[in-house]
C-alpha cells in the first residue's frame, strides 16, 4: 500500500522534475557557479599568469576597503538618498499609472483604438536614452530650444535648464515614468485579459456599477501580479536606470545634486582606475541591500495574506 | 528548505573550483614549429587586416620564426574588452596600451604586463637604439618599464588655432598670441564683426584651460600640481593658484561677452561648428606639421600660435604603447616582433599602409600614394610604434620627421618626469574627487560660471572629500621618489 | 448555442464599457500621452530625412526645409554589414525567444504546482539569482572557457534565454489563472503533467505566455552587450551592437580628444558619422521591433475555458 502510494507520488514528481532541469541547469551554469565572483570585492585583485582562478585566491583579501569609497562623504550620502526617493516614486507613481493605464485601455469602447494607444505608448521602450536626450535638448537647450523661444516670446527671461536643479527632479520621475509605462502595462493588459468575463456579466446582472467592478472583480485579480511586481521593483531600489540620470542631464555638473545617483557615482569615482574590485564591491552592496528589502517586504506581505508573497 | 539550499549553493561553489582551478592552458609554448603572436590593437576593424597579416607572417616567419595575427577593437570598446580579457587571464601576446585606453598604470600595478627591461636588452636592442630615452623614463614604475612607447611626438604641445579666413580679413597679426589673455582685442574685433551666428571661440564640453606654470603630478581627474620651473616640488592644488584663477576670470569674461556658445559645457562635440567654418580660434594639441593633415581634413586653411614651449610628461610619454602580457606563451619571440615594428621599415610600412601594389604605390625614394583599396585597410599609424621609419606622402614636407626629432630633443621635461603614484592607500578619497571633478570641470574650465564663487564651492567640497590627505599622501611619495633620483 | 453565444458577445462588451463621458476623458488623456511617446519617434524619422547641411546651420527641427535620402544612401553603402547583422538579429531573436517560453515556461509550470515537492527550493533558486551575480568576469569566463562559446550565435543566445524576473511573472500568472478545479479534474483523467502542460495551461494562459515572448523578443533584439562580450567576427554582430558601437565611439572620443597628440585627434573626429546617419541607423535598428507589438498583442484575448468549467 505505501509502495503505491510511493510509486504515484513519483509519478507525478519525475515529469516535473524533468520540466525544471533546463532552466536549472541553465541557472547553475550561468549564475551559480559564476558566483564565485562576488568575493573579488573584497579583495585587492591582482593579475596573476595562471589564470583567473589563481589571481583569485592569490590577491590579498582587503575586507570591506572596496566599500569605503560607497560611505565616505557625504556625497555617497546624498548619491543614497536620490536613488532611494527616485525609485520609490517610480514603484509607487509607475505602479499606480500603469495599472491605471491598463484598466482604462481594457475598458474603452473602441477597442481599436485602444490597440493603437497600446502600441503607441510603448514606443517609448524602444528609444535609448541617448536618443531621447537629443529629443529632450531640442526642446531645453539654452541657445535655441523651443522652450527658451516660448518664454522670450512671452516676454520672460529665458532659463539655463541645463543648469538649474531645481526643474530635474520633475523632469526625471515623469520621463522615467514615460519611457516604462507602456511596459509595465502591457503585463497587467495581459491578465485583465485573462479575467473570466462571466464574472462582469453576473455583476452587471446584479446592477454593479462599473467602478464596482473595477473595485471588486478588476483590481483584486490583479493584485497578486502588483504584488509580485512590487517586491521584484523593491529587489533592484538600489539600481538605477543608468542611462536615465547621466545621458538626459547631459552629464551636466551643476546638475549633479538631483541627478546623481548610486549607478552614476559609482560610474564617475571608477571611470579612471576601472579598479574591479570597488565595482564588484558596488555590485554586492546594491544587490545586498536589495535582497534584505524583498525579505522584510515579502515577511510582511506573508503576515497578511501567504498565498500571495514571492516564495 | 534553507538548509537543501545551502548544501545547493556549497555544492555549485565547489563546482566551481573544480572546473577552474585547472588553471588556464596558456598559450603554446615556444617550440621549434611556428608560433602565432596575438596581438590586440586600437582602432576600427579592416577588411584587409588578415590578408595583410599573411603577408607579414611569411616575413616574420624567416626573420623570427614567428606568425602575427592583429585584433582590432573599436575606439570605444578597445578598453572594455582588453578589461574582460586581462581580468579572466585569457593568454594574448601584444597589445595596446595608454594612459587613455586599457590603462598603463592600472595594468602594470595589478600584473598584467611583464617588465621588458631584459627582453629589450636580449631582443630588442635595435629598439632602445631608436627611441628617445625621455619616452621610457616617462614609463618607468618601479625602476622597470613595462612597455614599448611609439617613436612620435615626445610632448604637449599646445597651440591657438586660427581660421585663417579670418585672420587675413581683419590683418591679425598671430605671431605673438600666447595666452588666453593675448586673444582678447582680436576677439573683440571678430564678434562686431561678424553676424549673430558666428562663434569667434570654438569649443566643447572638454575644453580646458592650461596654466604652463605647473606641472600635473599624478593622472586624469585631479588638480594636484608642482611649479614647473621653481623646483620646490611643493605640491598644491591647482586650482589655488593666481594663475588659474586669472585665466578662469578672462574666460569667464569671454563667455558672458558672448563669445562661445552658451550651452558649451554640455556639448559633445565641435563637428557641426566645424562643418560651418564659422568660427575664428579654438584651442588644440600639435604636432609638426598637422596643419597639412589637420587643415585638409578640416576643409579649412589653419595657422597656429604657440601657448608655450612644449613639454614632455608622463601622460606624454605614455600615449602611445605596446606591452607584452604575464599570459604570453613566447615573451622573446614578441619582443622580436616589436623590435622589427622599431627598426625594420619594410614590417613597419607594411603594417602601417598595407600591402604594396595593392593598397599604396611608390612615387619616390620614400615616398608613397595610396591606391584605391586602400579603403579597405586603414590603421591608426601612431599606434604602430616607431613613426619616423614610415614613408610619406606625396604632400608631405621632406624633412617631416627631421622636424619631429628636432621637436622631441626640444621638449622640455616636466619636473616630476618619470614619478609614478601609488594610489592604493587614498583610493576611496580618489574615487570621491573624481566624481567632484567631473561634476565641476567643465563648467568652470569653459568659463560659463562666475570662477570665483565655484572655484571656492569646488576647494570646499574637495576638502570635506578628504583633499587634504590626497595632496599629503603624493607629497610623501613624490618626496621619497626624489630623494632616489639624487 | 450559437445564438446564445453571439448574445453573450455582445452583453460581454457592454459589460466592460465606460460611460460616455468618462469615455471621451480617458480617451483624451491616453491620446495626448500617447502622443507623446510617438513625437519623438517622429521626430528621429524626420531628422533622418533631413539634409545634413540644413541642420549645422538650423539645428534639429520638426520641419526641415531641405530634404535627403543622403543619410540612408550611405549606409546601404556600407552594404553587406548591414544586411548580416540583420539576419544575425532575426535569427537569434525567433530562435531565442522560441527556446526561451519552452524552458521558462517548463520552470514556471512546475514551480507553480502545489504538490510539487521542490517547489519552494527551485523557486528560491530562481529568486536568488536576481539579487546575487558573480559579475560580468566570471560569466565571460564560464562562456569561454567552460563551454568554449566565444564568437558563436549561441554567445548571442544562451545569456539570455532564462530570466529569473520571467520565471516568477509567468509563475504568478498560472497561480492566477488557471483553476485547480481544472487540473485536478485534468488529474482524474488520467492525463501527465506534459499533457496537462500542453493541452490545458497553455491555451488557458496565452496572454501570459504572450507577455514573455514579447519581452524576450525585445530583450534579444536591443541586446548588445553579449556581442560586445562574445563577438569579433563581424558576421555574427547583432544590429543593436552596430549602433551602440557607434555611440560607444563618439563617447570616447569626446572623453579623450584632448589627451591626443595633433596627429591623432583628427584621425578619431574623422570617424564621427553625421547626425542624420546617426538618426537614419536608429529607425532601421528600432523600426522593425515596432511591429512585435501588434503581432502579440492578438494574444491578449480571453482563452477557452468557460464551457469546461461550466459544463
Amino acid at each position: 500500500m505505501i509502495n503505491k502510494i510511493k510509486r504515484n507520488m513519483l509519478k507525478r514528481q519525475i515529469p516535473l522534475l524533468i520540466m525544471i532541469l533546463p532552466g536549472a541547469l541553465w541557472l547553475l551554469i550561468y549564475n551559480y557557479i559564476p558566483m564565485l565572483g562576488v568575493v573579488i570585492g573584497f579583495k585587492d585583485f591582482k593579475y596573476s599568469r595562471k589564470g583567473f582562478f589563481h589571481a583569485l585566491f592569490s590577491s590579498e583579501w582587503v575586507g570591506f576597503d572596496n566599500f569605503k569609497f560607497l560611505f565616505h562623504t557625504r556625497d555617497a550620502f546624498l548619491v543614497t538618498k536620490n536613488t532611494l526617493l527616485y525609485n520609490l516614486s517610480f514603484i509607487i507613481l509607475g505602479t499606480i499609472i500603469a495599472v491605471v493605464f491598463a484598466i482604462a485601455l481594457s475598458r474603452l469602447r473602441n477597442q481599436r483604438l485602444a490597440k493603437l494607444y497600446q502600441t503607441g505608448i510603448f514606443l517609448p521602450y524602444f528609444m535609448s536614452w541617448v536618443v531621447v536626450s537629443y529629443f529632450l535638448n531640442v526642446f531645453l537647450n539654452p541657445e535655441y530650444g523651443y522652450l527658451n523661444n516660448i518664454l522670450i516670446s512671452m516676454g520672460s527671461d529665458p532659463i539655463n535648464w541645463y543648469t538649474e536643479a531645481e526643474y530635474w527632479p520633475g523632469f526625471l520621475i515623469f520621463m522615467g515614468i514615460w519611457k516604462n509605462t507602456g511596459y509595465s502595462a502591457v503585463i497587467y493588459l495581459a491578465t485583465i485579459a485573462g479575467i473570466d468575463k462571466g464574472y462582469y456579466e453576473a455583476a452587471m446582472l446584479d446592477g454593479a456599477s462599473e467602478w464596482q467592478q473595477i473595485k471588486h472583480i478588476t483590481i483584486p485579480s490583479i493584485v497578486p501580479l502588483i504584488i509580485v511586481l512590487t517586491l521584484l521593483s523593491i529587489g533592484r531600489i538600489f539600481n538605477a536606470d543608468f542611462g536615465l540620470f547621466y545621458q538626459l542631464p547631459k552629464n551636466s555638473g551643476p546638475l549633479y545634486p538631483v541627478t546623481n545617483v548610486l549607478d552614476t557615482y559609482i560610474y564617475r569615482a571608477l571611470k579612471y582606475t576601472g579598479d574591479i574590485g570597488m565595482s564588484a564591491a558596488a555590485g554586492l552592496y546594491q544587490a545586498v541591500v536589495g535582497c534584505m528589502l524583498i525579505l522584510i517586504s515579502n515577511r510582511l506581505v506573508t503576515r497578511i495574506d501567504s498565498e500571495k508573497a514571492l516564495f | 528548505m534553507k538548509k537543501k539550499f545551502l548544501v545547493f549553493l556549497a555544492f555549485s561553489l565547489i563546482l566551481s573550483q573544480a572546473l577552474f582551478a585547472n588553471g588556464q592552458n596558456e598559450k603554446q609554448t615556444a617550440d621549434e614549429d611556428l608560433y602565432e603572436i596575438l596581438w590586440y590593437n586600437i582602432g576600427t576593424p579592416q577588411k584587409d587586416t588578415e590578408k595583410v597579416f599573411e603577408e607579414l607572417s611569411k616575413y616574420t616567419a624567416e626573420k623570427i620564426g614567428a606568425t602575427v595575427k592583429m585584433v582590432q577593437f573599436d575606439w570605444g570598446e578597445y578598453s572594455d574588452r582588453m578589461k574582460v580579457i586581462t581580468a579572466s587571464g585569457e593568454p594574448y601576446d601584444i597589445a595596446f596600451t595608454c594612459s587613455w585606453a586599457n590603462n598603463y598604470d592600472v595594468n602594470v600595478e595589478r600584473g598584467a604586463f611583464l617588465p621588458l627591461d631584459d627582453l629589450l636588452k636580449t631582443h630588442g636592442q635595435g629598439t632602445l637604439d631608436v627611441i628617445n630615452p625621455s619616452f621610457f623614463k616617462g614609463i618607468t614604475i618601479n625602476n622597470s618599464v613595462y612597455a614599448i612607447p611609439a617613436n612620435k611626438e615626445l610632448g604637449w604641445w599646445e597651440v591657438w588655432l586660427f581660421n585663417e579666413e579670418y585672420v587675413n580679413k581683419y590683418n591679425f597679426d598671430i605671431s605673438e598670441v600666447k595666452s588666453i589673455q593675448d586673444l582678447a582685442p582680436m576677439l573683440e574685433i571678430v564678434k562686431a564683426g561678424e553676424s549673430a551666428d558666428f562663434t569667434p571661440i570654438m569649443g566643447d564640453s572638454q575644453f580646458g584651460i592650461d596654466t604652463p606654470e605647473y606641472a600635473y603630478v599624478i593622472g586624469p581627474g585631479t588638480p594636484f600640481v608642482v611649479d614647473f620651473d621653481n623646483t620646490d616640488y611643493k605640491v598644491k592644488n591647482i586650482y589655488e593658484t593666481p594663475e588659474m584663477m586669472d585665466n578662469l576670470i578672462t574666460i569667464h569674461d569671454y563667455y558672458t561677452k558672448g563669445y562661445m556658445r552658451k550651452d558649451i559645457a554640455t556639448l559633445n562635440n565641435t563637428e557641426e561648428l566645424r562643418k560651418s567654418k564659422k568660427w575664428f580660434v579654438t584651442k588644440s594639441h600639435w604636432q609638426p606639421y598637422a596643419e597639412n593633415l589637420i587643415g585638409k581634413s578640416w576643409d579649412t586653411p589653419l595657422v597656429y600660435s604657440s601657448s608655450y614651449i612644449p613639454y614632455a610628461d608622463n601622460s606624454s610619454t605614455q600615449g602611445s604603447m605596446q606591452a607584452i602580457s604575464v599570459t604570453s606563451g613566447n615573451p622573446e619571440k614578441s619582443m622580436a616582433f616589436l623590435n622589427l615594428m622599431n627598426t625594420d621599415p619594410y614590417v613597419r610600412n607594411l603594417v602601417g599602409f598595407g600591402i604594396e601594389g595593392t593598397h599604396w604605390e611608390k612615387k619616390g625614394e620614400n615616398v608613397i600614394a595610396t591606391l584605391e583599396d586602400s579603403k579597405a585597410y586603414q590603421v591608426p599609424g601612431f599606434t604602430l610604434q616607431n613613426l619616423l621609419i614610415t614613408h610619406l606622402f606625396e604632400d608631405d614636407p621632406a624633412d617631416k620627421w627631421e622636424k619631429f626629432q628636432e621637436f622631441n630633443d626640444s621638449c622640455r621635461p616636466s619636473p616630476v618626469l618619470g614619478f609614478q603614484f601609488d594610489r592604493t592607500s587614498v583610493k576611496t578619497e580618489l574615487a570621491v574627487l573624481a566624481n567632484i571633478f567631473e561634476e565641476f570641470k567643465p563648467f568652470m574650465q569653459t568659463g560659463t560660471v562666475d570662477p570665483e564663487e565655484y572655484v571656492a564651492k569646488y576647494l570646499k567640497r574637495v576638502d570635506e572629500a578628504g583633499g587634504a590627505k590626497v595632496q599629503a599622501e603624493i607629497q610623501n611619495q613624490l618626496n621619497a621618489w626624489l630623494a632616489t633620483q639624487k | 448555442m450559437k445564438s446564445s453565444k453571439i448574445s453573450i458577445l455582445n452583453r460581454k462588451k457592454k459589460a466592460m464599457d465606460l460611460p460616455l463621458g468618462y469615455n471621451v476623458t480617458i480617451n483624451i488623456i491616453i491620446a495626448l500621452f500617447c502622443l507623446s511617446c510617438v513625437i519623438p519617434f517622429l521626430f528621429i524619422i524626420i531628422i533622418s530625412f533631413t539634409d545634413e547641411m540644413f541642420i549645422i546651420e538650423n539645428g534639429y527641427t520638426f520641419f526641415p526645409k531641405v530634404l535627403s535620402l543622403n543619410a540612408y544612401r550611405y549606409i546601404s553603402e556600407a552594404g553587406s554589414q548591414l544586411f548580416q547583422s540583420y539576419g544575425i538579429t532575426i535569427f537569434t531573436t525567433v530562435a531565442g525567444t522560441m527556446l526561451s517560453l519552452i524552458v521558462i515556461g517548463f520552470y514556471s509550470y512546475a514551480i507553480s504546482r502545489k504538490e510539487f515537492k521542490f517547489r519552494k527550493f527551485f523557486t528560491f533558486m530562481c529568486f536568488f539569482t536576481m539579487l546575487f551575480n558573480g559579475g560580468m568576469v566570471p560569466t565571460y569566463i564560464v562562456m569561454t572557457q567552460l563551454l568554449h562559446l566565444k564568437d558563436t550565435i549561441w554567445a548571442l543566445i544562451l545569456p539570455l534565454m532564462v530570466n529569473a524576473w520571467f520565471i516568477l511573472i509567468l509563475k504568478t500568472y498560472f497561480t492566477m489563472t488557471v483553476p485547480d478545479s481544472l487540473i485536478d479534474s485534468a488529474r482524474i483523467d488520467g492525463a501527465g503533467e506534459f499533457r496537462t502542460f500542453f493541452q490545458i495551461v497553455i491555451p488557458i494562459s496565452l496572454p501570459g505566455f504572450a507577455t514573455i515572448a514579447l519581452f524576450n523578443t525585445l530583450n534579444y533584439w536591443n541586446d548588445w552587450f553579449q556581442s560586445l562580450l562574445y563577438i569579433t567576427d563581424p558576421s555574427l554582430t547583432t544590429l543593436q551592437y552596430l549602433l551602440m558601437k557607434i555611440e560607444n565611439n563618439m563617447e570616447f572620443m569626446i572623453n579623450n580628444a584632448s589627451n591626443l597628440g595633433g596627429g591623432e585627434s583628427y584621425l578619431l573626429l574623422q570617424n564621427i558619422p553625421r547626425s542624420t546617419t546617426k538618426m537614419a541607423m536608429v529607425v532601421l535598428c528600432t523600426g522593425p521591433i515596432i511591429l512585435a507589438y501588434p503581432f502579440f498583442q492578438r494574444f491578449f484575448i480571453k482563452g477557452l475555458t468557460v464551457g469546461a468549467i461550466k459544463g
